[in-house]
């Protein structure tokens, strides 16, 4: 018998809009996919939905009024892009941190690693179709570490506590103390996600082996973070480029097989586990008292002309600040590199080929904040 | 009970059976004020609520009723824009948990009552944001969440970055802060719940 | 030194400052009479730094005159810049130190043309093995024309280098490098949209930021000034506009 195609029943490719509302898109993103049956055959992001200008405005505020800039930025990992900001103003200005405010400054940037990474958890739990689990487990755990920030900066989640050349004033008596108890939320809630995701056969199932990138690819695409540690790069700069005081600390840097999205979870648990290792060394360490700005700290902030290149291991990759000066209180270029920006880059070459519910999952492997990618 | 069939009273009894003849005086509790307002039946205090409640009942005008229960079941929509999106998420979750007040995060706008637009519009993101807008079915209102909502706070000088949402759409609620704390947006909540009721029969 | 209710929220939050708290005993130190004077006019100037006009500071002395460009090092001899120019077979038209986190790194200055030369010689030489396309910015000199820079890593070489190019506003056309790094094709979009840059040969030059029709409106250059704030918002600005309150 010989059948006979029904020429209805051909699969033709037809395009699916996604966003730029969509409850998957991590925000205001959009893209236009490209499906021949469930299959993507093409993929075209759009981006731009939250273009506000930050780089342009920063050229209008003096140094000190950047920082916020910064926060509005990265509104997930603050301290990492406020730390970005400070030390290329205080590479070009040559001031020395004093050791406490640098303590401080790494143990307040690994909590917020945690509180990114637990939102990373949380979102992406929702994504593989874990109704609200994840992220009921994962947003109290925030809501601790937003405790602490809060009693710190004053802020839930725009703190410009730091400020060029350490901090803006002294942490709480009890900073410590409280730090202890939130690390023991932390590391429970931790183990929950762990718990509730990782061996899951269905999670696993959904994860393996999508929007593979191999090392090569990875480094090619300029891939950063997370997303280049599983694709197998064994590159983090806390540990190969160490800036601040991380050369003081004992940590793993955590690499993956495969490159996939499973990788990229993994390695994200594994970071946090390493960040509470590193806040506790940092707590042992920390100097009990002594000054937090620079004895001799200027009243104005003003660099000499030249330019720098800072970079600070976000949560999502590398944040670096490109800082051209021409003499003044202002920047005279500031460009913001962000991770999620190169991240999404490679959406179109990791997604294409794999099936339609991946597509999803790709994206919210790569962790992406909105605000970062449009700045 | 026949003898009183066969003489119909002109207007119903006011003096209800049982009630004390001198109300004592005390301050009225929420329930009580929220009952004077909604029934024309005058308020006595010391008897059963319903023995007094339910002669008036009929008599609640039914745009009352509909604005009690709208205000009841907001469903706003997860409409996450910006850094506040993330202080309207805490909002939903367990610390302080929105559905206490029957507000439940909708992902659609064909099912949602309430836009939060949280976060800066840009004016890219503008035609966007007034289509959802008017794919939501009637009745609706909006929060603006936040400076940039309101007016473009922080960025509000970048000519890519309209100056408030309430240019596109119109705003029944600013919530203001950078971000606003969730107990702000709690706040705001309860000001259109209030806004329902106030604007229930216009 | 700070008030506890103290609100730091806000990007314009004034005199929370460290430096005003360091520089809290710098009146006493002072050695002549103008102390007194001067240090309520400092505070005003921490408060206002960008509407505070040059004229009304207290008065500086002569060694802080800044200079005006930075002082170009030349790099020593045996750097990566020469590697650069004989793997590429270009001349380079400048090379100088800038400084990064840690150390200095080389910069190099080539004319527009040479750019995939060089890139591609980078990407591909064994002794510079720059593999790794970091960030890529536009720059606007305004007189001095534009400028692109890329910033440039080596994972197995550990050195980085920064490849700077300079095109004028008449003809700002640079070729694309988004074959050599991938990694470049959203940046060089990102640089067209704000900076005007063409990158001739890039295979989906449309805006990526700015919307799809807006090919002539250039944020970031520096004739793009900021919008006004609005009328009424200024008035409630203004100095003595909320006076009547304390």
């Amino acid at each position: 018998m010989v059948l006979e195609r029904d020429p209805a029943l051909e699969v033709v490719d037809m395009p699916i809009n996604m966003g730029p509302q969509h409850p998957s898109t991590h925000g205001v993103f959009r893209m236009v996919l490209m499906i021949n049956g469930e299959k993507i055959v093409d993929v075209v992001p759009h981006i731009g939905y939250m273009h506000r200008g930050g780089e342009k405005l920063m050229e209008a505020m003096d140094f000190r009024q950047g920082i916020g800039y910064c926060d509005r930025t990265e509104y997930l990992a603050q301290f990492s892009a406020e730390l970005g900001y400070c030390l290329a103003v205080e590479r070009l200005m040559d001031l020395q941190v004093p050791d406490r405010a640098e303590y401080i400054r790494v143990i307040l940037t690994e909590m917020n690693r945690l509180s990114s990474h637990f939102m990373f958890a949380g979102a992406f739990g929702i994504d593989a179709g874990v109704f609200g689990t994840s992220f009921t487990y994962a947003f109290p755990q925030r809501e601790f570490l937003q405790e602490v920030f809060e009693e710190v900066t004053g802020d839930r989640l725009m703190y410009a506590y730091f400020r060029v050349g350490g901090l803006a004033w002294e942490v709480p008596d009890n900073f410590v103390q409280r730090v202890h108890e939130v690390l023991v939320h932390s590391a429970q809630g931790l183990k929950d996600i762990d718990d509730l995701l990782t061996k899951n056969e269905i999670f696993m199932a959904r994860c393996q082996n999508i929007g593979n990138f191999s090392a090569d690819q990875a480094i090619a695409y300029g891939l950063s973070g997370p997303m280049l540690r599983a694709s197998g790069v064994p590159w983090d700069l806390r540990k190969d480029e160490p800036y601040s005081v991380y050369d003081r600390f004992n940590f793993e840097i955590p690499v993956g097989n495969y490159g996939d999205v499973y990788d990229r979870y993994l390695i994200r648990i594994e970071e946090m586990r390493q960040s509470i290792s590193i806040i506790e060394q940092a707590l042992e360490q920390l100097p009990p008292d002594g000054p937090i700005v620079p004895e001799k700290m200027p009243r104005r902030l003003r660099t000499p002309p030249g330019e720098v290149y800072s970079k600070v291991e976000s949560p999502r990759g590398e944040w670096g600040v490109y800082l051209v000066s021409k003499g003044g209180d202002k920047p005279y270029r500031l460009k913001m590199r962000s991770p999620s920006f190169c991240n999404l880059s490679a959406l179109r070459d990791m997604t294409v080929g794999q099936y339609l519910a991946d597509a999803v999952m790709i994206l919210g492997s790569m962790d992406i904040v909105l605000c970062d990618v449009d700045r | 009970m026949t003898a009183q069939k066969a003489a119909p009273p002109a207007l119903p009894e006011k003096q209800i059976e049982g009630a004390p003849v001198v109300a004592p005086q005390r301050e009225q509790t929420g329930i009580e004020r929220e009952l004077e307002r909604l029934t024309p039946v005058p308020y006595e205090p010391g008897v059963a609520l319903y023995r007094q409640i339910l002669p008036g009942m009929l008599q609640v005008p039914a745009d009352a009723v509909l604005a009690l229960s709208r205000k009841s079941s907001l469903w706003p929509m997860t409409f996450g824009l910006a850094c506040c999106a993330i202080e309207m998420i805490a909002t939903f979750m367990s610390r302080h948990d929105l559905d206490r007040f029957g507000i439940v995060p909708w992902p659609s706008p064909r099912q949602s009552d309430v836009m939060i637009v949280s976060g800066t519009v840009t004016k890219k993101m503008a035609p966007a944001v007034k289509l959802l807008y008017e794919q939501m079915p009637n009745p609706k209102w909006v929060i603006a969440m936040g400076a940039c909502a309101t007016n473009g706070g922080p960025y509000t000088r970048y000519d890519r970055v309209l100056q408030g949402v309430d240019k596109i759409i119109p705003v029944d609620v600013y919530v203001p802060g950078c971000p606003p704390r969730p107990e702000a947006l709690i706040d705001g909540m309860l000001a259109l719940q209030h806004k329902i009721m106030e604007e229930r029969n216009k | 030194m700070l008030p506890e209710g103290q609100e730091p929220e806000a990007s314009s939050d004034a005199g929370v400052t460290p430096e005003a708290a360091a520089a809290d005993p710098t009146p006493a130190e002072k050695p002549d009479a103008a102390a007194p004077i001067a240090a309520p006019a400092a505070d005003e100037a921490a408060e206002k730094p960008v509407a505070k006009p040059a004229a009304e500071r207290p008065a500086r002395p002569a060694k802080e005159v800044e200079p005006k460009e930075a002082p170009r090092v030349a790099p020593p001899p045996g750097s990566i810049n020469e590697v650069l120019a004989t793997a590429a077979g270009v001349t380079l038209t400048a090379a100088y130190m800038v400084p990064e986190m840690k150390g200095e790194c080389v910069a190099v200055e080539v004319s527009r043309d040479d750019v995939p030369a060089v890139m591609t010689a980078a990407r591909d030489d064994s002794r510079l093995d720059l593999k790794y396309l970091r960030c890529l910015s536009g720059v606007d000199w305004q007189e001095e024309g534009l400028e692109v820079v890329y910033h440039l890593w080596s994972f197995t070489k550990h050195h980085s280098l920064q490849v700077k190019t300079r095109v004028t506003y008449d003809d700002p056309m640079v070729p694309s490098i988004a074959t050599i790094y991938p990694a470049a094709d959203w940046h060089e979009r990102e640089t067209r949209d704000m900076f005007g840059i063409n990158f001739a040969g890039h295979w989906n030059l449309v805006p990526l930021l700015l919307p799809e029709d807006m090919t002539d409106h250039f944020p970031l250059r520096k004739d793009n000034p900021l919008q006004e704030i609005e009328e009424w918002q200024g008035d409630n600005l203004r100095d003595g506009a909320g006076e009547g309150d304390e």
